[in-house]
Order: structure tokens, then sequence, then C-alpha cells
């Protein structure tokens, strides 16, 4: 018999869950350096801070539906538990990657003087 | 295995369009504030070209999620593989609507800098003028 459900629906419990919470705190702590950028404009930070929350969850929770698609067949225990546990930690490490390459950004735009100008004008 | 294209369906559409009417929802309650800074508190016009946006944000999304509906790798399924089908279209549907998204805000940012642009220049041309009406005196 194949584990292929019980694998897909245990890979999408935990990665959804990760997904959310981790796109949660973003929304609570980036709110602060959105704030900064767009000079203490609150109603622009917080909307703008809505609209990245809501494409990073689509775009995330996308992701991890396709991926579902090009799992081989599990056959046993072992190879569900090797498997699950590679994908899983794919994800993390994607999500780490970006979310560094997100802080990298936020840094350098924050000393541009021009684009400050750019999104608060 | 069983023939469950129908089923596929069932579920799929149901789920598109709700996802669909919930990210524009989202979407464009939060885009009205910056419409009314890109048309500078003019808020019929900045209201209706939100309206407009909305609108060509459901046509794109709804044909798209439509287009990617018909299963073409299966005529029979068993479970599994019902899932897996279900999940990818769902997939490809939502990551399409999160780049709508990112494309929506960046049409929003250019607006913003246009608005700018064009406010600078004006100043500029009404400040020539200033002068040159001066020097004429």
């Amino acid at each position: 018999m194949s584990w292929n459900i019980e694998a897909y629906s245990i890979y999408l419990g935990v990665t959804a869950y990760i997904t959310i919470v981790v796109g949660y705190m973003f929304h609570k702590y980036g709110f602060f350096l959105i704030l900064n950028l767009f000079n203490g404009n609150v109603q622009a930070a917080k909307s703008i801070n809505n609209l990245l929350l809501v494409a990073y969850y689509l775009v995330n929770l996308g992701y991890l539906a396709i991926s579902i698609s090009t799992w081989p067949e599990l056959l046993s225990i072992v190879q569900v538990l090797q498997l699950l546990f590679h994908k899983i930690s794919l994800i993390l490490l994607v999500l780490g990657i970006l979310h560094f390459n997100n802080i990298f950004w936020l840094n350098y735009l924050s000393r541009r003087k021009d684009f400050i100008k750019f999104l608060t004008h | 295995m069983k023939n469950l294209i129908v089923p596929t369906y069932i579920v799929y559409l149901p789920i598109a369009i709700v996802l669909t009417f919930i990210v524009a929802k989202i979407f464009f309650r939060n885009s009205k504030i910056f419409m009314s800074d890109i048309f500078r508190g003019r808020m019929e016009i900045a209201d209706s070209t939100n309206k407009l946006f909305e609108m060509g944000f459901y046509l794109l999304s709804l044909g798209f999620a439509l287009f990617i509906m018909k299963v073409n790798d299966y005529f029979e399924m068993n479970t599994q593989q019902f899932y897996e089908v279900l999940s990818e279209k769902i997939g490809v549907l939502s990551v399409f609507l999160g780049l709508m998204v990112f494309f929506n805000l960046y049409m929003l940012f250019r607006g913003k800098k246009k608005t700018s642009e064009n406010e600078r220049i004006r100043a500029r041309l009404e400040n020539q003028q200033n002068l040159r009406a001066n020097t004429v005196k």
C-alpha cells in the first residue's frame, strides 16, 4: 500500500503552520520597519503591510500545493520519513534565505535617500 | 480507479472563486488609500479607478482559474492522484494571484511616482512663468 495521502497531510499541515506563523511574525514586527520607510504615515504602512502579507501567503501556500504533485510513490514508512524531512527542511531553508534577503534589501533601501523620496512623495 | 474528473471540477471551482473574491476584497479595500493619495484626494476619480482595477483583477483571475481547470493528465484517477491534481491546480492559481497582487502593488507605486513627478514639473513651470512675468514688469 502507498503512504502518499498520509504523507501529504502531514507535510501540508507542518509547512502551512510554519508559513502562517512566520508570515504573522513578519507582519507584526516588519510593520515598524515599513513605518520607518514611510516616514510615519501609519495608514499607508498598515495597508502595504497587509498587502505584502496576503501576497506572501498566496505565493508560499501555492508553492506548497504545487510541490505535492511531483512526489514519487511512497511504499514504506522509512521513505515517508526521509522524503518528509527532506522537503520540510527545503522549505525552511528557502524561507530563511528569503528572510535574510528581505532584511538586506530593507537595510539597503532605507539607506538610499531617493527610494525614501519615491515612497513618501 | 474511477473517473474522478467531475469531482475535481466540483471541488476546484468553489475554492478558486472564493479565493479570488477574498484576495480581491482585501487588496482593493487596502488600495483605496493609495488611490486617494495618487489622485490627491479627488475621491470620485480615486474610487472609480479602484473599481476599474478591481474589475480587471476579477476578469484576469477568474479567466486564469477557468483556463487551467481542465484535467489533462488522467482519464481515470485513484484518490491519491485526485489530491495531487487538485493541489497542483489550486497551487498554480494561488501563485498567480500572488503575482497579480505584486503587479498591482507595482502599478500603485508607479502611479504615486508619476503624480509626484507631474507636480514637480508643474511647480517648476509656474515658477518660470512667475519669473517671466516679473521681468516683463
